[in-house]
């Protein structure tokens, strides 16, 4: 497979199509998909359910913190923001700086942490919780899945902090991690674009 | 395209690591456009969001949208910052074309049909 990047009257240069590769472990995809699949259901189950009783969801949104739930949006957001710069930094070698823009990534995705667990404690001490009504149920059900995916992605960053501090690594190797650990991360942001509007803003 | 040309694999080897090195010192301009359109449609939809909660109690006298129009707009919000995740964050701008497809099916589909379920 050949692609021209240059023309001239007495040749044509072409290289291999090198750069159409996906970033990170194929199997880190096939999990990503896996993971959209099983929210995408519980996205649909909310709105459906919404849809059935909305005297219930409206009520039960009502008790949520829009502002809580910002503040959890924009901390993914500048998260994931650090960890492309990680990637960035990775692929140039500046292994050192990969380091400190996961570590910053991480700080930054501890406010997420901290606000959701806020929320979580406002509403239990409330007296509501999973088994309150159906929206709580689903309400928990999806926060709380999405939590630990937060949760699951900080150790998988932390892990490669460490791993990149074995100087011996072979570099593509190293590169391909760290990629496979960005492509989950900005899955669990990703996921959070879609949760934030269904559950606190429409 | 695929002419019987010669593929000067040589002479494209320091043409392209110089094309990747110039390239490398504006890879962070892309993120930062993907970071700064995120913050501001998230901004965006809040405001909606919240200055139509503040028209339904009667707080404000009118509202830039409210019901439908609302929900048309967020999900519209919430499909150009998947876009932007996928392509900027993810890297699936230079990935192969099914994997780029396919993620971005769901983060059109999903919000679609869920706004279908809330406008029906």
């Amino acid at each position: 497979m050949c692609e021209i990047i240059k023309s001239t009257p007495s040749h044509t240069v072409c290289i291999q199509n090198h750069n159409k590769t996906l970033p990170g472990d194929l199997a880190m995809w096939f999990f990503i998909l896996a993971e959209l699949t099983v929210f995408a259901i519980l996205f649909i189950a909310f709105a459906v359910t919404k849809q059935l009783k909305p005297e219930l969801f409206e009520a039960g949104q009502a008790t949520l913190h829009p502002l809580a739930g910002l503040v959890n949006t924009l901390a993914l957001i500048a998260s994931s923001y650090f960890v492309v710069l990680a990637v960035n930094a990775q692929k140039t070698g500046l292994t050192k700086k990969t380091q400190v823009h996961f570590i910053i990534a991480i700080l930054v995705a501890c406010i997420y942490i901290v606000s959701k667990s806020w929320e979580y404690l406002a509403l239990f001490e409330l007296g509501i919780g999973l088994s309150t009504s159906t929206f709580y149920t689903l309400y928990f059900l999806i926060t709380a899945f999405h939590f630990m995916h937060v949760l699951l992605g900080m150790v998988i960053l932390l892990l490669v902090v460490f791993k990149l501090k074995q100087v011996d690594s072979d570099k593509h190797a190293t590169l391909n991690t760290v990629e496979s650990s960005a492509s989950y991360w900005h899955m669990v942001d990703l996921v959070w674009i879609m949760l934030f509007p269904l559950i606190y803003v429409i | 395209m695929t002419k019987s040309s010669p593929c000067l694999n040589k002479q494209t080897t320091n043409q392209q690591s110089t094309e990747l090195q110039s390239s490398n010192k504006y890879k962070r301009s892309p993120a930062v456009l993907a970071l700064v359109s995120l913050l501001s449609l998230t901004l965006l939809a809040v405001y909606l969001a919240e200055s139509n909660m503040a028209l339904n109690h009667g707080i404000l006298p009118s509202s830039l949208l409210s019901g439908a129009g609302l929900i048309c707009l967020v999900t519209l919000c919430t499909i150009i910052k998947g876009q932007q995740i996928v392509d900027s964050f993810m890297g699936l701008k230079s990935a192969p074309s099914l994997w780029r497809r396919l993620l971005l099916s769901y983060i059109v589909v999903i919000p679609l049909l869920i706004a279908v379920i809330y406008l029906l």
